[in-house]
């Protein structure tokens, strides 16, 4: 018999609730700071890691990445990155409502999506800016799971609490 | 080539210069004011200021010194014309892991040319740079406060 949330002691739904919200409002606002930074526009992507000719530009100057700083950002997202669409993942895992064959995809895709986006970063750093596509691409489909995830867990949480209500 | 390079022993005993190394000065000093130089030191206080010339003719002063970056000091060189007109900022040691940028030469030469009523302020007359916060505005503070000193040093004529 799979484990559903309806399987789940109440104090854990609600801290599965509360950290699927909190999750949201995080990745939202990296949302907002990557916007800051890069406009999530390719040649502003470029600008931020492959740097920009200060002369012609204005305002802060950007200055293309260093190996170091590259391997900092790489390893600090991945494995931040991947603890959170665990979470998640898990969450969609207990979601007895979706058929087992979607949540497999729902749960797979996002640590595809890492691994594309971050491997499109070091080429476009390294071979050719016009990566900068498909790690938008890529971010933007990591991000849309990421809402759709956390949605379906949350829609679930709800029906569980009514289930048991009633 | 650098004479009386054993003037930097001297030079470099204040504390806001124990830090950098005498090779790095010198070769700073010899990019900033080219070659043939002959240097001495000229002492104010508790801090010593490095006087330039080439023959009879004086190129300038540069002093060493320190800020402080995210955690680490930061240890740079500033050198002035006789006139007290910024020559040049060189970065000497930097020691974080993050901001090393300051040192590059598109961002330093903002400040040549400049003199003891110009801002130099972030954002005014000094453009930031993206990831370097922290480093731009220690660098930018360091350099407009030795220009002010080693400026009113020279006006009072403790420079000459």
């Amino acid at each position: 018999m799979a484990l559903t949330w309806s399987d789940v002691p109440r104090p854990l739904r609600a801290l599965a609730g509360w950290l699927t919200v909190v999750q949201v409002v995080g990745y939202t606002t990296s949302l907002v700071f990557v916007w800051w930074t890069t406009r999530l526009v390719p040649s502003g992507i470029g600008a931020h890691y492959r740097g920009a000719d200060p002369a012609a530009t204005e305002g802060t100057m950007q200055f293309a990445k260093s190996f170091g700083e590259m391997l900092t950002i790489t390893h600090t997202h991945l494995l931040a990155m991947a603890v959170i669409f665990a979470v998640t993942g898990a969450g969609v895992a207990l979601c007895g409502s979706i058929s087992e064959r979607w949540r497999r995809v729902l749960i797979a895709e996002p640590f595809v999506a890492l691994l594309v986006s971050f491997a499109s970063m070091w080429l476009m750093r390294y071979a050719d800016p016009r990566f900068a596509w498909l790690l938008e691409a890529s971010s933007l489909v990591m991000a849309l799971t990421f809402y759709l995830q956390s949605a379906l867990v949350l829609r679930e949480l709800r029906a569980t609490r009514r289930e048991v209500s009633l | 080539m650098l004479v009386a390079a054993s003037a930097f022993v001297v030079a470099l005993g204040t504390p806001a210069a124990q830090n950098a190394p005498t090779a790095k000065v010198t070769a700073s000093l010899g990019r900033v004011f080219g070659h043939e130089l002959a240097v001495d030191t000229v002492r104010i206080d508790t801090t010593n200021v490095i006087r330039v010339r080439r023959g009879d003719s004086l190129l300038g002063f540069a002093q060493v010194r320190n800020v402080k970056g995210k955690d680490q000091p930061i240890t740079f060189l500033v050198a002035i014309d006789p006139e007290a007109r910024l020559r040049d900022v060189d970065i000497l040691v930097y020691r974080e892991p993050y901001g090393g940028e300051v040192a590059y030469e598109s961002w330093r030469r903002q400040f040549r040319g400049k003199g003891p009523g110009d801002p130099i302020q972030l954002g005014r007359d000094i453009r930031g740079i993206s990831g370097a916060t922290i480093s731009v505005n220690s660098v930018t503070d360091g350099v407009r406060r030795a220009l002010a000193e080693l400026a009113q040093w020279r006006k009072q004529g403790l420079l000459h």
